[in-house]
Formats: structure tokens, C-alpha cells, sequence
């Protein structure tokens, strides 16, 4: 009974956070703010924000400050949620926050490859130390790949990522491989979670939602490939994926794997089932698209959840598009560009 | 039970008439302004206005002086003294005024900003509470450079990284989000840890002139300076005042010019600029048209264009709920499930009746029930009006339904020489017979059921309304769903009566028919349209697969949303039950006690069960009855002069 109460009380307590994000309305204000000190004041004043930034000075915030502080406020709502599950700490909620992890590690491998892995002690988020399941000081410390393997030895990430190491040590690190390596043992563990302490619809919407967010992670990864890297081998494509299609058949993905140009592949993907969300000639930003996809079926969740697991997947989906709207905004205002242009770039 | 028909306005007129025109949009009534950037970028040089409000400054300024000096600022309908027209006169006027106060404003000015100071600098001396040294002495080094400020709790705890480098960080004083403190380091190096710290988000804190000696010392000469200050500027303040009264007329005067400009020019984010025009769109009521026409009459070079609501596919008309006096108040429910949209039914009459007899039928009883209508006619009156008004109308309903049960304040016989007077040998309905309790059981799904088949309906109705075929006939809230649910509601009724009904051909068909209808419906809806049978790229096994699951959770649901009304047959019984306790416990006492059980018990059901009731009748609504027919994705009408300060 405490369980399914806790349940409740999750689900009902997304719902009512979900409720305070930003509405159109909001993001038009901070649109037409002229600088990053006016957006800030605004989060500050007139928004959710509000308790979270109450002690910055707009007027001095840094940009880089200001979005390490809305990602805490994020956190710290998941935090707020999960609080009030009494399961064990294998749970589907904490096994969740593991895409933050897999962040933090990809970060890494960037700047290693970049050369500059001193820059990492200054991005990783300080407020997760306690929570994650390795140290990010210690990841900060590393220079090299075997560093930060030695760092994620305690963690399922180390195995992961052995297979990606290269023979010859200053080689760069394959970056594709590392992600798609990650990213593929964890929505493993995730489904596996999911398929053992859920049954019946709950079980189904949430694989639907997961699955969603692996074949949307897949069209941008091959539409990328496509267009930048048209030469590139099917196979090594296929490398890059992570291995689960719902809507798309073997035999279709093949198709979609061997298009020639990435016009070619749109045009295969508009006899899939994601005809009705992809239109042929609006493929400028994919990302956008995929977004908003993953925005209105986990809005669609939100709305209509009567357990917790979905409701708060959906609702953790929807606060990472809110902070990147929030980030593309401010970004957008730092560099000029026009209104109408950030307000295409938003997912509503 | 109305959505009010609505008319698309433009205004269109040429950037001189601007501040006129909003002036008069401000005063109307019913304008629900649309943004211009649903427009911007469709059209080629059509921008929406982005300036700086000239009039928000000048406001300030007057409620500052007015703040200090305790006048009292306000907007008067008829000022004393009559003002130029244009805002530059205005300012004019303003700046002439203020020269009078210039002397005495700049050396207030002064005083205040010096207050200021010392007062940043008392707050700043908190976070150096814990130093003992002189802060003279730290600033004072040679070889050694200091750097004072806050850096982030999440940046202190990377320090560690840099524990190689050549500084030294004292943290003072920590609140939940940053660290305040001193750093250290050496001459040599101070740009290269200036850098580390830019990067971890230091903000370097200016430490200001007038803090000297210990923390200690510093604040204890602060705080004298700042009382001293505090009396010169009640001083000045004084003078101030007798200024302002000397000036009041003229005062007031602007000040309501001011906030009418202001006001309006806030609206100018609701206005299109092309070339040296201004488009404003926006809807109105249609009964609303000949009005707003005219309050343009007077403005020059503005023409008023009214088209039908739907002429302009950008905008989506937005929604006015018209409703009786008896059902408004009800529409605070139904907008917190949602707006209907313009095409839609207004469930909100619906709601209103439905909602006030299930409460009434679940809270029965004429004492409990007068005293929540008069708790209502309190809030009306007082904070809530909406609420309030909903509270009159159940507890009338409550006491109409107690006077049926017999039942005043849980005392079931008080009633009883009214019944016979009226030549009823016993109240009419007993709660706790079981035979009656069964009845009631019965009663409450028979109620269910005609609620949830009118809730078919008026789904049908708006099918037919839309010319939505699938909606109308094919769905499960569709005459496809009326036929099943009527058959099988049939069919049962006809077990219960002992005879199986079931087994007539034509109740059959109308059970297995309508049931494939529904698993077609949307096959069955694309071909109605023109389209394939299926969506392209979905396979017939899966479309299969979908569709059994679905059509189970539709049969399911026909099932539980009936059951579901068994809930109010049951909360006739636990409330009955529930005062059957409280008269026990009040037997059980004597004398005062027993009174004050009495009462006491009758105002924990009442809040209890009260709530507990009123919120199982909204789900009730929600769940069970604008499932069937009520989507609520309208756009809530919303007036500009609502949004007015």
C-alpha cells in the first residue's frame, strides 16, 4: 500500500510541476528581452525559477552560471519526485538519471579527443557528485582513455567501453562507438527494469516512450551520416545504432541503412511509419523535428498518466525540452539572432 | 449553455493615431488581442513594435517621491487641472515641477544613495562576520593579491582539482547557493588564478571605501553613519511632502494621464508595424460589433475591419462561456478541465445541474445543507465568489435531498410531524432499510447510466455539429457506442427480470455489430474521407493487434464508467453511517459534552464528507461524463482590459 501510495503521490506531484513550466507566453517575454542580464531577471521574477535563482545577480550572472543553475533546478526536481519512492536503489527512477552519466563520460572522451580534458573540472555538475554511481572528480582528473576507465571500473560503463579502446595509444578515441556503446547497455538495463517491475499498460507506455526516443536517436544519427558522410559503409552505420526499431522493419532499415543521399533517405522514411511526422522538404534541423515528436507523445503521457513511471519519464522529457528552449533562447539573444528565427528554433 | 459567437476585428491605421487607439481598445470591454508574431515572418516587412516604454520611467519617478513622502498616488477620474495633450508636454509640465524639487531631491538623492551604501555594506560585513582581522591589513598586502567575493557551493567543491596551483581560498560565510571569501595568491600569478576562477563562476565582490578596521568595528561605525543619514533624509522627506500637497492637483493629474499612457502602451506588444502602419487583430463578441465601431468613431485615420471568426486560419478563435445565472458559477470546474474550443458544446449547464443534484443525492440533509449555503453566501460575499455561489446552490440541493431523507444535522426523526402533517405516515426514503439501501444502489447506476448515455449524446450532437462522421456514428462515444450500451444495459436489465434477453436476434446484432463498427472505426472513418483503409505504412497485423487491446479497454470502460455511479449510492450510506456514529458518541456523553459532540461531529462530517463528496462528484463529471464528449483545447477568452494594472 506504501508503494502504491508513493506511486501516487509521484505522479500527481509531476502533474503539478509540469503545470509551472514555461508557457508560450513566457518564452515570447524572454524572446524580446536584449541580453542575457534581462532574461535572467525575468527567470527570476516571473517564472518557476523563481526560488532557484533568488540569489543570483542578473546583472553578473555568467551565461554559462546561469544554465548550470536551471540544469540544478531540473535535478533538484527529480530529486523532489523520486524522494518519494520506497523501492530499492536499482529502481527504474535512479536507473533513469544514468543518462546524466552517460553525458558526464562522453563529455570526457570530447575534450580528451579535443585535448583539453582540464576544461572538464569546469562542466561537470558539482550537485550530482553524491548521487551518481562514480566520481566525476576523479573523471576530472583523467587525461586519457584508460584514466577514465579506471574511473567507471566499478560501474557497467567500464565493460562498455573496453571494446571501444583502440590498440595504439594516441589514437583518438571513437567517440560514435563510445556513445552508441553506452547509450545501447543502457537502455538495456532500462528495458530490462522496466519488463521486471512493470506489467500491463504501464509496461507498454513506457517501452512505446523509450522506444520512441531510440529510433528518433537513430533517424538523426543516419540522416547526419547522409548528409555530411554520404561514403560511409552500411555496416559501419549500423554500428552506430542502437539496436531497437519498433515502427521500422528489418527490411526497411536496410533501405534506410543503403540510401545513397540523405534526399534519398527521406524519401524511404516517408513510406515508413513516420511518414505522418516527417515531411519531406522540412528537414533543416532534424533534431527539431525528433523533438517535437518526442515533446507531444510525452505531453500526450503526461496528460493522460495514471502511474507514476510514466508520468515521470514524461515529465523528465519535458523538462529537458524546456531547458533547451530555455537555452536556445538565451543563446539566440546572446548572439543576435532574430526573434522570429529563436521562435522557430523552440519545441512548443 | 453558450459559447458567445465571435468576431475577427482588425484595426488598421497609421502610426501618428497609435496611442489613440490603444487608449480606446483599453477601455473596451470584450477585446481578446492576438500576438503579431503569428504574423511576423509570414509577411515580408511586418514586424511587431519593440520599444522602450517612455511613460514607465516618469511613473516610476512619481511613486517614488510618492513613496517617500507618503502621498497618496492614485488615478482620479475627474482631475482638478486639465493637461497638454502630447506626452512631450507632459514631460515638459513634469520637468518644471521637478525643478522645484531638484535642490531637495538631489540632496535626498545623495543621502539615499549613501544609505544604500552603508546598508550593502552592513549586508556585505555579514558575510565577513567571521573575520578578525582588519580588513584594511588584507587589502593592504604587498606581494600578496586579494580577491573578495562569492563563488558557487558547486565550483568550491572543484577547488580540489586545482590544488597545484599557487592560492589560497578562505571561505568566510556559505548560504545554500554560493560560498563568500577571500582569495590569495601571489603577484606573479594572479592573472593566471583570476582565470581559474572566472572559470568556476567567481564573482568578484568590490569591497567599498567606507568599511575600515575589523568586521566588527566597520559595522558599529556603519551603523552610526547610517542613523545619522536616516535622520537628515527624514528631514528632506518632510520638506518633500509639504512640497507635493503644495502641488497635489497638477500631481494627481499627471500621474493619471501617465498610468492611461502607460497602460496602453503596454499593449503595443499586441501591434503589427508595416511601413508606417499599425495592424492590431484581435476577437470580439459579436453582439459586440456596432459598439466597438463606434468608440473608433473619433479616431483619425483608423478603420475597424469585422470579418467572420473563421476567416483567418492563424488564429484560433478564442472561447466566451454564456451562461445562465445558475450555471457561471460552474464554470470555474469546467475550465480546470479545460477550455471548450469555439466548435465545441459548453458542458458548463450540463455540469451545473448534474453536479448540484449527485451533491444533493450524496449530502443529504437539511441541516448540514443550510449551514454550507450559508457558508457560501458568506464567501460570495466576502473572497471567493465563484466558489462561493457553487457552495449556495449545493447546500440548497443538500437540504432539498435532507428533507427527503428526514435526516437534520443526523437526527433522523426531527422531521417526522412534518410528514404526517403533510399525511405521510414516514419520511419518504429511510437510508438505512436495506431494502432501501439496495434500492439506492440500483437508483445510483440507473442515474449513471442516463447521465452517461446524455453524455453519448451530446457527443453525437457535436459530431453531427462538425460533420465528424467517425466522431458521430463510428466511436465508442458515437451512435455506434449508444446501440451497444443500450442493447447490453438491455439485455442486463432483462436478467435481472429473469427473462435472457440475449437470446433475441436483433438485441444480439445490436451488441456484436455496433462492438465491430468501434474496432473499425478508423479504417472505417479514412474511407468515409477518401482515404485508404489503412495509414500508410501501418500493417494489418498491427492495426489488428492495436485494435483488439483497445476494443477491450472501450468494453471495459463502458463497464467500469457505469459502475462508478455506484459510488454515490454509497456515499448516501457512509454519510448516514457516519452521523449514525456521531449520535452514538453524542448518546454516550451527557450534558454539555453531548451537545458539543453534536455539533463537533456534524462540522467534521460536514468538512469531511463535504469535501470528500463535492471532490468524487467532480471526478464523477470529469471521468465519467466529459470523457465521452468534452476535449477542452479551446483558447479562454481573454480581454485586454482585464490584463489592465
Amino acid at each position: 500500500m506504501l508503494t502504491a501510495l508513493s506511486s501516487k503521490a509521484i505522479m500527481t506531484k509531476a502533474k503539478a510541476m509540469y503545470s509551472r513550466h514555461l508557457t508560450p507566453e513566457q518564452y515570447r517575454e524572454m524572446i524580446n528581452r536584449r541580453s542575457v542580464p534581462e532574461i535572467a531577471a525575468y527567470l527570476k521574477e516571473e517564472t518557476a525559477y523563481q526560488e532557484l535563482l533568488s540569489a543570483v545577480q542578473p546583472t553578473s550572472v555568467h551565461r554559462g552560471q546561469l544554465e548550470s543553475m536551471l540544469r540544478k533546478a531540473r535535478y533538484n526536481q527529480y530529486a523532489r519526485l523520486i524522494h518519494y519512492d520506497s523501492a530499492t536503489a536499482g529502481s527504474y527512477y535512479r536507473q533513469l538519471m544514468g543518462e546524466t552519466e552517460i553525458e558526464q563520460i562522453l563529455e570526457m572522451v570530447r575534450l580528451i579527443n579535443a585535448g583539453h580534458p582540464e576544461l572538464y573540472v569546469t562542466r561537470y555538475p558539482a550537485f550530482l557528485e553524491h548521487s551518481a554511481s562514480f566520481s566525476f572528480a576523479a573523471l576530472a582528473k583523467a587525461h586519457s582513455f584508460q584514466d577514465v576507465l579506471q574511473v567507471l571500473e566499478r560501474t557497467p560503463y567500464a565493460e562498455e567501453l573496453r571494446a571501444c579502446q583502440s590498440s595504439n595509444t594516441g589514437e583518438r578515441i571513437d567517440y560514435t562507438a563510445c556513445e552508441a556503446a553506452l547509450l545501447t547497455g543502457y537502455y538495456e538495463r532500462l528495458e530490462k527494469i522496466i519488463d521486471r517491475y512493470f506489467r500491463g499498460r504501464v509496461r507498454q507506455q513506457l517501452h512505446e516512450l523509450l522506444q520512441t526516443r531510440v529510433e528518433l536517436y537513430n533517424i538523426r544519427c543516419i540522416y547526419r551520416v547522409k548528409k555530411f558522410f554520404p561514403d560511409t559503409n552500411p555496416e559501419r552505420l549500423r554500428g552506430m545504432l542502437l539496436p531497437s526499431w519498433k515502427r521500422v522493419r528489418g527490411s526497411e532499415l536496410d533501405a534506410l541503412l543503403s540510401a545513397q543521399t540523405a534526399g534519398q533517405f527521406l524519401s524511404l522514411l516517408n513510406q515508413s511509419r513516420y511518414a505522418k511526422y516527417f515531411g519531406e522538404d522540412d528537414f533543416l534541423f532534424i533534431e527539431y523535428k525528433a523533438d517535437c515528436i518526442s515533446y507531444h507523445l510525452a505531453r500526450r503521457y503526461l496528460h493522460f498518466a495514471s502511474d507514476a513511471p510514466t508520468a515521470f519519464t514524461a515529465f523528465m522529457i519535458l523538462s529537458e525540452l524546456e531547458l533547451d528552449n530555455i537555452t536556445t533562447i538565451i543563446e539566440g539573444v546572446r548572439y543576435g539572432v532574430s526573434a522570429e528565427e529563436i521562435t522557430s528554433m523552440l519545441v512548443l | 449553455m453558450a459559447i458567445a459567437k465571435m468576431t475577427l476585428v482588425q484595426l488598421t491605421g497609421r502610426m501618428e493615431s497609435l496611442d489613440d487607439a490603444l487608449l480606446c481598445l483599453s477601455d473596451a470591454e470584450r477585446f481578446h488581442p492576438e500576438q503579431p508574431l503569428q504574423l511576423a515572418g509570414k509577411v515580408k516587412g511586418f514586424s511587431p513594435i519593440s520599444q522602450e516604454n517612455p511613460y514607465k520611467p516618469l511613473l516610476e519617478q512619481m511613486k517614488e517621491l510618492s513613496r517617500l513622502t507618503g502621498f497618496d498616488l492614485k488615478p482620479v477620474e475627474k482631475p482638478a487641472v486639465s493637461l497638454p495633450a502630447s506626452p512631450e508636454e507632459v514631460e515638459k509640465s513634469i520637468a518644471k515641477l521637478r525643478e522645484k524639487f531638484e535642490e531637495l531631491a538631489k540632496f535626498q538623492k545623495k543621502l539615499t544613495g549613501f544609505a544604500e551604501e552603508n546598508r550593502q555594506a552592513l549586508e556585505m560585513l555579514e558575510w565577513l562576520k567571521t573575520l578578525d582581522v582588519s580588513i584594511d591589513d588584507i587589502f593592504s598586502c604587498k606581494y600578496v593579491k586579494v580577491r573578495f567575493g562569492r563563488l558557487p557551493v558547486d565550483s568550491f567543491r572543484k577547488l580540489d582539482y586545482y590544488a597545484d596551483r599557487l592560492f589560497l581560498f578562505v571561505s568566510l560565510s556559505e548560504d545554500r547557493d554560493y560560498c563568500y571569501g577571500f582569495y590569495f595568491t601571489m603577484e606573479e600569478n594572479i592573472a593566471e588564478i583570476d582565470d581559474v576562477f572566472a572559470s568556476l563562476y567567481f564573482e568578484r565582490i568590490w569591497v567599498p571605501q567606507t568599511i575600515h578596521g575589523t568586521p566588527e568595528e566597520a559595522r558599529r561605525s556603519l551603523q552610526q553613519s547610517l542613523e545619522q543619514t536616516d535622520r537628515d533624509l527624514k528631514a528632506i522627506n518632510e520638506s518633500l511632502t509639504q512640497l507635493m500637497q503644495e502641488n497635489a492637483d497638477f500631481i494627481l493629474a499627471a500621474y493619471t494621464r501617465l498610468t492611461d499612457l502607460n497602460r496602453s502602451f503596454e499593449f503595443r506588444k499586441y501591434v503589427g508595424a508595416y511601413q508606417d502602419m499599425f495592424h492590431i487583430t484581435g476577437f470580439i463578441p459579436s453582439s459586440d460589433e456596432k459598439s466597438f465601431g463606434q468608440r473608433f468613431a473619433g479616431v483619425k485615420d483608423v478603420t475597424v475591419d469585422f470579418k467572420p471568426h473563421d476567416s483567418d486560419k492563424r488564429f484560433q478563435t478564442p472561447t466566451l462561456l454564456k451562461n445562465n445565472r445558475f450555471s457561471r458559477p460552474f464554470e470555474m470546474f469546467v475550465e480546470m478541465y479545460g477550455v471548450p474550443s469555439y466548435e465545441e458544446i459548453d458542458p458548463t449547464s450540463f455540469l451545473a445541474v448534474s453536479y448540484t443534484l449527485l451533491f444533493g443525492i450524496m449530502f443529504g440533509d437539511l441541516g448540514q445543507g443550510i449551514v454550507i449555503a450559508l457558508l457560501g453566501l458568506f464567501l460570495a460575499r466576502r473572497k471567493n465568489r465563484a466558489f462561493g455561489q457553487i457552495l449556495i446552490r449545493i447546500g440548497a440541493s443538500s437540504a432539498a435531498f435532507g428533507l427527503l431523507y428526514g435526516s437534520v444535522f443526523g437526527l433522523e426523526n426531527l422531521l417526522d410531524p412534518l410528514y404526517h402533517a403533510l399525511g405521510f405516515a414516514e419520511k419518504p426514503i429511510e437510508i438505512m432499510n436495506p431494502i432501501t439501501m439496495n434500492n439506492l444502489l440500483f437508483f445510483a447506476i440507473g442515474m449513471g447510466v442516463v447521465l452517461i448515455v446524455l453524455s453519448i449524446c451530446m457527443n453525437i450532437a457535436l459530431g453531427i455539429k462538425t460533420h465528424d462522421v467517425e466522431r458521430a456514428v463510428f466511436s465508442q462515444n458515437g451512435l455506434a457506442g449508444l446501440v451497444f450500451y443500450s442493447a447490453v444495459l438491455t439485455g442486463v436489465v432483462g436478467i435481472v427480470l429473469g427473462k435472457n434477453w440475449f437470446g433475441n436476434p436483433v438485441l444480439l446484432s445490436c451488441c456484436v455489430l455496433p462492438v465491430l463498427v468501434i474496432f473499425l472505426k478508423e479504417p472505417l472513418g479514412r474511407l468515409i474521407r477518401g482515404d485508404s483503409f489503412l495509414p500508410r505504412g501501418e500493417s494489418l497485423g498491427g492495426f489488428l493487434v492495436e485494435g483488439v487491446f483497445e476494443l477491450l479497454e472501450v468494453l471495459l470502460s463502458f463497464v467500469t464508467n457505469t459502475m462508478s455511479f455506484l459510488r454515490v449510492g454509497g456515499f448516501v450510506i457512509s454519510h448516514a453511517g457516519m452521523m449514525a456514529v456521531v449520535l452514538t458518541l453524542t448518546d454516550m456523553m451527557q450534558g454539555s459534552g453531548s451537545v458539543l459532540m453534536l455539533i463537533g461531529g456534524n462540522i467534521f462530517v460536514m468538512a469531511l464528507e463535504g469535501f470528500i463528496v463535492g471532490i468524487q462528484v467532480l471526478r464523477l463529471e470529469f471521468y465519467e461524463m466529459f470523457s465521452h464528449y468534452f476535449e477542452g483545447q479551446g483558447i479562454p477568452f481573454s480581454s485586454l482590459s482585464a490584463q489592465r494594472p
